[in-house]
């Protein structure tokens, strides 16, 4: 979430305020399709891929197409949404549960672009792009968790 | 003075319950990006819809799906403004009547008196008329801001929470 809003603050306009927006309509999608236990092989796989994509792209400083980021974060969207949705227990407030995941995401977002917002400065781009190797290596550490499961 | 009993509660219902900020939030944003008049009328076609439903409640209606009413009028107009769409007045009028009917059906009084029942019933619909008020209020001013940035963001989550929450009432 956070590497969302960095590397969509790294973007510049317009994908700094596309991806936030398109990132949570996805993500509702895909946490349907978690709670209507809608089948997607490999969730958390794709959640750890999604992580080293997206923070190799931060650390590498890589541009996109708008519409190639769009489509990558969407499809990242719809990993998470189906695992939070998955993995819901049924007796939870659907409004608050709904509300919170959201919130949460969003606010995830936010932190992204404040600290992306630091690429203005060259000490701020290398301290940007150390972030997302961070996180890159993180989605490694998942990815062989997920694979050792 | 001394409020009826009953309708503080009334006044604070449409704030109490989720679905309904949701949706109100949701009608504040198509609401507050119109000019004037034509957010006026949403306000009055809300404020109608509120009157109505609580009408029929009044008259003894029974359970109706009201609540899932609201969440798919919320959705729209959480898309509608994550898209940044120019609403078409009677569109936005009908969705507000829409709004105000289903909000209004939700929220039968909670008192057996009936002088409470009643106040609780003109509570809310004073308290649900002035909480859209506000939010579109607060949502023409900050309709500039970063080009409407926020409003867009804001529409994309109440959207989101609004089929979530949607999924999570059908798969119960």
């Amino acid at each position: 979430m956070v590497a969302v809003g960095l590397w969509g603050a790294m973007l510049g306009s317009p994908a700094i305020w596309v991806l936030p927006i398109a990132f949570p309509l996805v993500m509702a999608f895909g946490g349907v399709l978690g709670i209507a236990a809608v089948p997607i092989p490999r969730v958390e796989v794709g959640v750890a891929v999604s992580a080293i994509m997206l923070g190799l792209m931060v650390a590498f400083a890589l541009r996109a197409p708008l519409a190639v980021a769009i489509a990558l974060v969407s499809a990242f969207a719809i990993f998470h949404g189906h695992a939070h949705g998955a993995e819901l227990p049924r007796g939870a407030d659907a409004i608050a549960f709904s509300a919170g995941f959201v919130v949460a995401t969003g606010l995830l977002h936010l932190c992204g672009i404040g600290l992306g917002l630091a690429t203005r400065w060259p000490t701020g781009r290398l301290a940007v792009r150390f972030v997302g190797a961070g996180i890159a290596g993180a989605g490694a550490i998942f990815l062989r968790a997920a694979f050792s499961s | 003075m001394v409020l009826p009993a009953g309708l503080i509660s009334g006044l604070l219902h449409p704030l109490s319950t989720p679905s309904h900020v949701v949706v109100l939030i949701g009608l504040g944003l198509i609401a507050g990006r119109m000019v004037l008049s034509a957010g006026a009328a949403i306000v009055a076609a809300f404020a109608l819809g509120v009157a109505a439903g609580l009408g029929a409640i009044a008259s003894g209606v029974g359970e109706t799906p009201a609540s899932d009413v609201l969440l798919a009028a919320a959705t729209l107009c959480g898309v509608m403004a994550a898209l940044n769409l120019t609403v078409p007045l009677p569109l936005a009028v009908t969705v507000a009547l829409i709004c105000g009917i289903a909000l209004g059906l939700d929220s039968p009084p909670e008192s057996i008196l009936l002088s409470e029942a009643v106040a609780m019933l003109i509570g809310t619909l004073c308290g649900g008329l002035g909480a859209l008020a506000m939010v579109a209020f607060f949502v023409s001013t900050i309709a500039r801001l970063w080009h409407g940035l926020l409003l867009r963001v804001a529409g994309s989550w109440i959207t989101a929470i609004a089929i979530l929450a949607l999924a999570l009432r059908w798969a119960a």
